[in-house]
């Protein structure tokens, strides 16, 4: 050993760290989570360790990828320094849940933090617009996805703005870029109606990207209503959940917001023929009530004559019961005074009075010669 | 069918109606049955041609869909 090298304190501790950057900058350590605890909402204390040994970290909560948990298996990256009061600990950089158990508690730790803010709540859920006019497509351009949405919604439906946002969906830029993504076409001057998130089928990690907590509030930040399709078989992503909507392909995204035009043309058909079929009887039955109407003024005009007829008959009856020469033709004669006056009693007669006789065809003088009352 | 037109078939089939109301009466004179007939006889064919007419323009529409 050279005794000339003897170190101050803060000497060493410099020292030290400047060997730190140059040897291992940047360094990457898996092990299991141990005395976890976060200071003040905004500073992060934990150690990994594994059967021998214990490392201490310290980080920013905007590190953290989600809640966390002792005894997860982590990845974590960061820069190894010397502090001149704490001692040795890694500054991290990021944090990566490792190994299945532990991604997928990590998850459901996310999921009930998120749902207990209520992100998935049914009331958030806003409707798509059906058809939409323009719509904000991201996803990796090279990808199948990205040919499959747009193969259907070409073959379903016409006249769509497609603003398409290339990100990359998985690896480690995949976050940021979605994120970026959605707060771009939030921002865009042409706002779009609709905000359609895809993605194929992959392994648990590949679909990683869209169920971390960035990804998953930034859908549900969006403005824009959104649709999240990322094709799987078991697990839905946590970004789906936040979607106003999901679909289970990038195919059946594109089926979800358009109709089928086949379909749409043959009910326009059907409209039509019903509107042609709607007008004909519309005349046919106005054409019906014509005639009706025809029939009973025809009537009316009949009633009316038949009544008067029948009034007429009446009267006619009345009058010739009443006509004093239908009595005189059947034999009887009126009796009058020479003064025209009638004589109806034989109070007013006596022997030797000249009278006046009326008959049906004429008149005649008579001398009374006896008047007997009966 | 202009807005025109149907307000005018509105009308005429209101007043054969209420026309042909009137001749029911059993009190009505002849004569004003008579008027009534003949003004009644006048609008069924007035509003016969407007249908006939509406027939070919529906056909007209119909068939060139």
């Amino acid at each position: 050993m050279d005794e000339r090298l003897v170190f101050g304190v803060s000497d060493f501790v410099a020292y030290l760290n400047q060997t730190l950057e140059i040897a291992y900058p940047y360094v990457t350590i898996e092990g299991e989570l141990a005395n976890f605890r976060v200071s003040k909402n905004r500073w992060v204390y934990f150690d990994l360790k594994d059967d021998d040994s214990s490392v201490k970290f310290f980080g920013t909560v905007y590190a953290l990828p989600g809640p966390l948990e002792e005894g997860m298996v982590v990845r974590v990256s960061g820069n190894p320094r010397l502090h001149n009061l704490y001692g040795f600990s890694v500054n991290v950089q990021t944090i990566t849940p490792v190994g299945e158990g532990t991604l997928r508690r990590a998850a459901d730790l996310l999921a009930a933090k998120l749902q207990a803010e209520g992100l998935f709540a049914p009331e958030r859920k806003r409707a798509l617009p059906y058809p939409p006019q323009r719509l904000a497509l991201i996803t990796a351009g090279e990808s199948a996805a990205y040919a499959d949405f747009l193969k259907i919604l070409n073959a379903r439906w016409r006249g769509l703005e497609v603003d398409h946002y290339d990100v990359q969906v998985q690896g480690e830029p995949a976050v940021g870029q979605i994120v970026a993504a959605i707060a771009a076409a939030n921002a865009a001057a042409q706002v779009p109606d609709v905000l359609v998130i895809t993605r194929g089928g992959g392994s648990a990690d590949d679909l990683a990207a869209f169920s971390t907590e960035q990804v998953t509030r930034a859908v549900a930040a969006s403005r824009v209503p959104t649709l999240v399709a990322i094709g799987h078989e078991v697990d839905v992503s946590l970004a789906e959940l936040a979607a106003d909507q999901r679909a289970s392909t990038p195919s059946n995204a594109a089926e979800l917001l358009t109709p089928d035009r086949g379909v749409v043309l043959r009910q326009l058909e059907e409209l039509r023929n019903d509107l042609g079929r709607g007008l004909t009887r519309l005349v046919a039955t106005r054409k019906d009530w014509l005639i009706s109407e025809r029939r009973e003024l025809d009537r009316g005009l009949q009633t009316a004559y038949q009544t008067a007829q029948s009034r007429l008959e009446i009267a006619r009856r009345l009058l010739s019961a009443y006509d004093p020469t239908t009595a005189l033709r059947r034999g009887y004669a009126i009796i009058r005074e020479t003064n025209g006056e009638i004589i109806k009693r034989t109070m007013h007669l006596q022997p030797g009075q000249v009278v006046e006789l009326t008959l049906s065809d004429g008149t005649a003088t008579a001398t009374i010669e006896t008047v007997r009352k009966s | 069918m202009t807005k025109k037109e149907a307000f005018k078939y509105r009308d005429k089939a209101a007043e054969l109606e209420n026309l042909v109301a009137q001749l029911q009466d059993p009190d009505i004179q002849i004569d004003e049955a008579t008027k009534l007939h003949t003004a009644g006889l006048k609008l069924i064919a007035e509003l016969e041609t407007y249908l006939k007419q509406a027939e070919v323009e529906v056909r007209r529409h119909v068939a060139h869909e």
